[in-house]
């Protein structure tokens, strides 16, 4: 493909969805109105063919003349000052066209589904514009080339997410939620400010094509001078991830995120917006892999959440919400993974391919999870708790039947695409288990990880086996006639299911399609991975007992549930209520921070401006000193006069005597 | 024609409309016109000099020009240096006769100039003062011809405060603003005007003769010296202090008399306190101006006098001195605006936190901290003046501006909650909005020379967002609360607030079950509102909201001209601590060097 054909298409990759979104700004709310899904649509599928023409044109037979040469366009100046030159340009390579393909494929079908979803809501068109310009900032995060720029859209993608998250803002609680999410994600964002400060002091550049090309000897050189920096570098960039990708202790904002419409939980909180914490530290490799202290504590975070979320997934009614918590558990692997890069040199490409083809798989059977559940609280009017409707497989066949590969997917049931993925990450996780200087603390990893991917399993199916199995119930808000899905939001659930179902044999393991083709990226190698048949028998195992178990205490005796419930107790309430986080971090740090900010009003009041005021009486009690001396008493004046007039004289006298 | 002979028409244009103001006083609406008039032949003036000067500075031949004047210099440190400048006489006394101490004639210039910061800050205060007239065209209703006479009277002690390049001439201006801002306040103000308005002008009047102490203190230690031509020229003065710097603690003496007035105009923390009483009481043309133009004073003196003229005390005392300050102020602000109830109130802490980052990025003493504290200055003139107009116009509706009376208000003002969400965002910093791009290098600035200062302002990130947020979820989004607006609105409606708006899933299932398959409106269609006489922004206030809104996202996405306009002047100032920096391992040698020197004042 000719050069000027490619920065064409991949000017168009960012440039049609936010054309989109201006014109749906600008002309949505009087004249476009209940069709302005069609200009969304548009620029969507625009950037979707122009990102997987750009996969295509990106082979690695054109990485065969030089592997590390990305693809870029030059954009514009955008802050020259000083020694800081950033400008806007794109930069593509085989990590940012895998991702660029699956945000603008997922984007699209969300779109269309969407469009069915929010018929009838007075806020269309803000809907679709907002969406729009979504796809196009988490574009350009993606095409970003260096750190500032990546930065930049980085929030922009917050941005849409608070839009989108507070949605329906007369809901207090939606707009209480968005709230929350912007704040907690600027904790993070600031963990990213430091990061660059760190490298653009240390490197000079914030380029990625410097700072993360490991290939220079001078490159060599800054690392090997400052590698304490690295490792808080290294530490800040996972900050700026933990926010984003939500993990803990900064999770808490994504379970409440859903006060958003469920297109847009499925698209910005479960495919894309979220991973891109994961997309950073991924690409970031070059730098991690200097850190290994870092890494632990990646891997280690990782596997705190992914538990955490897991067994708090487990007994939440809101099928919504036992989706949240297990995005949270799976970013939770995929860091993981890797941290799992600690293991060795050797180690570290299968690692973040792991890493990287679960975020790839997690895109679609998420993305399906949160599209069906959008569907059966579409069909439920709006109802999302679990207690109050089940046996939905008669009445919602379609949803059905791809809610189940999508839950097959996400419990690991083979040949499905998250049984691939997430068997990769328990085999690098297992090689630091065997390998490196940290084996006993990827082998306890290892085991947590394995007892989340069993309660994965069995939290999925119980959110499927509760909603599409039982007795048939339906809440009053359904009305008489629970629907299916109409065939607008039907046909994207059927294409991401098929996808779930098939994507991982096709480029899986089975074909090393992803890994070969990711491998063409900066800090990573070609590799040649082999199938691990004993950990895929484990895995195999492991959705095997979730979903029996499941079976048994949800569909054949609901009565074991019960007493299960009854005999955990503390337990149970724990999962129930989120472990109180919440709760702890109001108590720890937002209730102290309005304390601290009501006393810093009143010092402000009492203590600095009652010193102003003070000092601003000053001059008047100054002046009741000296009025005394004016009290109009002649002879207080005579008395005053008599002294000075002496001194006076004894003072002439003595200078006349020293002459 | 030399379009230098010209500048005095930036000051003169406002004055001749605020004295034309107040001929035509008996006509209100006559006088509306004329100050609009006026405002938008100042803007238009003062565009006309920023293309010009764009093209100057943008020029290379021009530019090679001014390098060759500087490699005739020998490698002179010239740290102020007007492009384009007027030099007239103005008192001579020469012929009167020389006592023995005077060994120079006492003349005074008439000593006005340009450069990038001077016309960007120009350019920024007349849009403002365009602004100012179009939002108080219906809520100022007495002494009209005043008050816009105070207007435009104070947009000429502001233009000339830009302009001028003599010490003495800057002071006169600098105090000058002063008093139109009193009346201001103090006539067109809230209930507490007087005390508000009192407490503005002693505050920053004392703070002000301090520094016009330092000011002479500083004339009459470099009287004598041979390379000064005038000792009253802020450029010569410049490149005399930056090439033969004054001995340490004299720097530092003077440093801080002359910081004096900046610390309270600023106002750093803790010289801070008039500002939220004179915010929340002046009348919103007031705060716009006074948020948006007049807290710059302070920044641009530091810039202006404090940085060139005193190297040494800037490192030694500037850096830790008003690093500390600036942090705890950015803090501290951010907090008092999280615990606010008042929104005018909430805004005129943020910008207490604002300009600590300005100032944080002043205080690097590097390009890209200059650079980051100079574009802080011009962005939150701008987005902290919409958020003052935005909170005006809801108080014109509504009488109100306490958050415990408001709510869900963008059912009501769609239009102005999405300006409002628009300005806040770049009040926050967002990237791709101005903000980001002045907090960013201050803060990156600030890093490169104590971190510890840059890593603790950047905590001001999250409170910002927080803080402005929060009034964001409880004025304008939730369930609809108006306070009752029967006195403004249609008559018949006086009952039409809703002080409990219906919670919103209610009445769904009926809803749903109306349209059947396929149709859903979430529940979240709310029933239509019951007119109350409220509408949204109109014309006029779309009209004084736009420009600001507009230039927000210009120089977030496309900053390079405001930069390329600024840079020649920060490259001047910041030669001058290109070896004071705690990278470059030749730290201080330079100023030790000259030091060691013979002052040929001695």
């Amino acid at each position: 493909m000719s050069e000027s054909v490619q920065q064409l298409l991949m000017w168009l990759i960012p440039g049609a969805p936010l054309t989109a979104a201006i014109l749906i700004a600008l002309f949505g709310p009087k004249v476009l109105r209940g069709q302005s899904h069609w200009l969304c649509w548009l620029g969507i599928a625009t950037a979707f063919g122009c990102s997987l023409a750009l996969l295509t044109s990106i082979t690695p037979e054109g990485f065969a003349v030089d592997p590390s040469q990305p693809a870029v366009v030059i954009g514009y100046e955008w802050i020259k000052v000083g020694s800081l030159d950033i400008r806007i340009d794109l930069r593509a390579d085989a990590m940012t066209s895998i991702m660029l393909s699956m945000v603008t494929g997922v984007s699209l079908l969300v779109a269309i589904f969407g469009s069915g979803y929010m018929h009838h809501d007075p806020g269309y068109p803000r809907f679709f514009a907002a969406v729009s310009l979504f796809v196009f900032s988490m574009c350009m995060l993606v095409l970003a080339g260096s750190f500032l720029m990546l930065f930049v859209f980085w929030e922009a993608v917050g941005l849409c997410s608070y839009l989108l998250i507070g949605f329906w803002f007369r809901k207090p609680s939606a707009a209480a939620a968005a709230k929350k999410a912007f704040v907690v994600n600027r904790i993070g964002d600031f963990g990213l400010l430091m990061a660059m400060f760190l490298i653009w002091r240390t490197f000079g550049s914030l380029d990625f094509d410097w700072v993360l090309n490991s290939g220079s000897t001078e490159w060599q050189m800054i690392i090997g001078a400052n590698r304490e920096t690295i490792t808080l570098i290294c530490l800040c960039l996972f900050l700026g991830a933990m926010g984003k990708s939500a993990q803990f202790p900064l999770h808490v904002w994504l379970p409440d995120a859903m006060e958003g419409p469920t297109p847009v939980s499925a698209l910005i909180h479960a495919a894309t917006m979220v991973t891109a914490g994961v997309y950073l530290v991924a690409r970031c490799t070059p730098l991690f892999v200097w850190a290994p202290t870092a890494q632990l504590v990646v891997a280690g975070v990782g596997a705190a959440t992914a538990l955490i979320a897991a067994l708090t997934a487990l007994m939440q009614y809101d099928l919504k919400r036992v989706m949240a918590y297990s995005t949270v558990s799976q970013l939770g692997f995929m860091f993981m993974a890797l941290g799992a890069a600690a293991a060795g040199p050797e180690y570290v490409t299968p690692a973040v391919t792991a890493a990287m083809f679960h975020l790839f798989t997690h895109a679609f059977f998420k993305a399906l999870l949160f599209l069906g559940s959008g569907s059966v609280m579409h069909s439920m009017g709006d109802v999302i708790d679990m207690r109050r409707f089940s046996g939905l497989r008669r009445v919602m066949p379609t949803t059905h039947w791809t809610f189940l590969a999508g839950a097959a997917a996400l419990a690991g049931v083979p040949p499905l695409s998250g049984f691939f993925s997430k068997d990769d990450i328990l085999a690098s996780l297992s090689a630091g288990m065997t390998h490196g200087d940290h084996r006993l603390y990827f082998a306890i990893i290892f085991l947590v990880a394995v007892l989340t991917a069993v309660l994965t399993a069995f939290y999925t199916f119980r959110a499927y086996f509760m909603t599409f199995w039982g007795p048939e119930k339906f809440p009053e808000e359904a009305g008489a006639h629970p629907h299916e899905a109409s065939p607008v939001m039907a046909i994207p659930l059927q294409i991401l299911a098929l996808l779930a179902i098939s994507i991982g044999f096709i480029v899986g393991p089975l074909t090393h399609r992803f890994s070969s083709y990711l491998a063409h990226t900066m800090g990573l190698s070609e590799t040649h991975p082999h199938l691990h048949w004993g950990l895929m028998l484990l895995s195999t195992a492991i959705a095997a007992s979730g979903i029996y178990a499941a079976f048994v205490m949800y569909v054949r005796s609901p009565a074991k549930a019960e007493e299960a419930r009854l005999r955990s107790g503390r337990l149970y309430d724990l999962s129930q209520n989120k472990f109180y986080f919440d709760e702890i971090l109001t108590t720890l740090v937002v209730a102290p921070l309005r304390r601290l900010a009501a006393l810093s009003v009143s010092f402000d009041r009492t203590v600095i401006d009652g010193a102003v005021d003070a000092v601003g009486r000053l001059p008047r009690l100054l002046s009741q000193a000296p009025a005394r001396l004016h009290g109009g008493v002649v002879g207080n004046y005579a008395l005053v006069m008599l002294l000075a007039a002496t001194a006076a004289v004894v003072f002439v006298v003595q200078a006349l005597g020293r002459q | 024609m030399n379009i230098e002979n010209w500048i005095p028409l930036l000051i003169a244009l406002p004055a001749l409309a605020a004295v034309l103001t107040l001929l035509v006083r008996s006509q209100p609406a006559l006088v509306r016109i004329v100050a609009l008039g006026g405002g938008l032949a100042s803007l238009l003036v003062s565009l006309a000099f920023a293309g010009a000067y764009y093209r100057f500075v943008t020029d290379p031949a021009a530019l090679q020009a001014a390098a060759a004047a500087t490699a005739v210099s020998g490698g002179e440190l010239r740290p102020v240096q007007p492009r384009m400048e007027l030099r007239t006489l103005w008192l001579d006394l020469a012929g009167a006769p020389q006592s023995e101490q005077a060994s120079r004639p006492f003349r005074l210039e008439f000593y006005l100039g340009l450069d990038g910061i001077s016309i960007s800050l120009i350019v920024l205060t007349a849009i403002l003062i365009v602004s100012s007239i179009l939002i108080s065209w219906t809520s100022v209703t007495e002494h009209v011809a005043g008050y816009h006479a105070c207007l435009l009277v104070l947009q000429a002690g502001l233009v000339g405060v830009f302009c001028a390049f003599d010490l003495l001439l800057f002071y006169v201006f600098f105090e000058f603003t002063l008093i139109p801002l009193f009346f201001l306040v103090g006539i067109w103000g809230g209930p507490e005007r007087r005390r508000a308005a009192v407490k503005l002008f002693l505050y920053t009047f004392a703070g002000g003769l301090i520094t016009l102490v330092g000011l002479a203190a500083l004339v009459v230690t470099v009287w004598n010296r041979a390379d000064l031509l005038n000792p009253f020229s802020i450029p010569d003065l410049a490149r005399s202090l930056a090439n033969y710097p004054l001995p340490a603690a004299m720097q530092a003496a003077l440093f801080l008399a002359i910081a004096a007035g900046f610390f309270v105009k600023v106002p750093l923390f803790p010289f801070h306190t008039w500002l939220p009483l004179a915010h929340v009481e002046a009348p919103t043309a007031g705060s716009v101006l006074l948020a948006g133009v007049l807290l710059k004073l302070g920044t641009y003196g530091f810039l202006r006098l404090c940085l060139p003229l005193f190297p040494d005390a800037c490192v030694v005392w500037g850096v830790p001195l008003i690093g500390s300050l600036s942090v705890v102020g950015i803090v501290y602000g951010s907090l008092c605006s999280l615990a606010q109830r008042d929104i005018k109130k909430l805004i005129a802490y943020s910008s207490v936190a604002h300009l600590g980052f300005s100032m944080l990025g002043l205080f690097a003493l590097n390009r890209e901290g200059i650079t980051g504290g100079v574009l802080q200055m011009l962005n939150h003139g701008l987005s902290t003046g919409a958020l003052f107009l935005l909170v005006g116009m809801v108080y014109e509706r509504y009488h109100t501006r306490q958050l415990d009376d408001l709510g869900g208000l963008a059912q009501r003002l769609p239009l102005l909650a999405c300006c409002m969400v628009f300005i806040s965002m770049a009040s926050i910093g967002l990237p791709g909005l101005n903000g980001f791009v002045g907090e960013f290098l201050g803060l990156l600035g600030m890093f490169a020379r104590s971190p510890i200062y840059a890593v603790i302002g950047a905590t001001g990130v999250i409170l910002g967002a927080w803080y402005l947020l929060t009034m964001l979820q409880h004025a304008f989004f939730g369930p609809l609360k108006e306070p009752n607006v029967g006195h403004h609105g249609v008559a018949g409606h006086a009952p039409a607030a809703e002080p409990h708006s219906p919670a919103h899933p209610a009445g769904h299932g009926t809803a749903h079950d109306a349209h059947g398959h396929g149709g859903h409106g979430h529940g979240h269609a709310a029933p239509p509102l019951p007119d109350n006489g409220i509408r949204d922004i109109n014309a006029r206030e779309w009209l004084a909201l736009f420009p600001l809104a507009a230039l927000c996202l210009a120089l977030g996405v496309y900053p390079q001209p405001l930069l390329d306009t600024i840079k020649p002047d920060i490259d001047a100032v910041a030669a001058v601590y290109d070896h004071s920096h705690p990278d470059s391992g030749a730290s201080r040698t330079r100023a030790t060097a000259f030091r060691s020197a013979v002052d040929p004042a001695r």
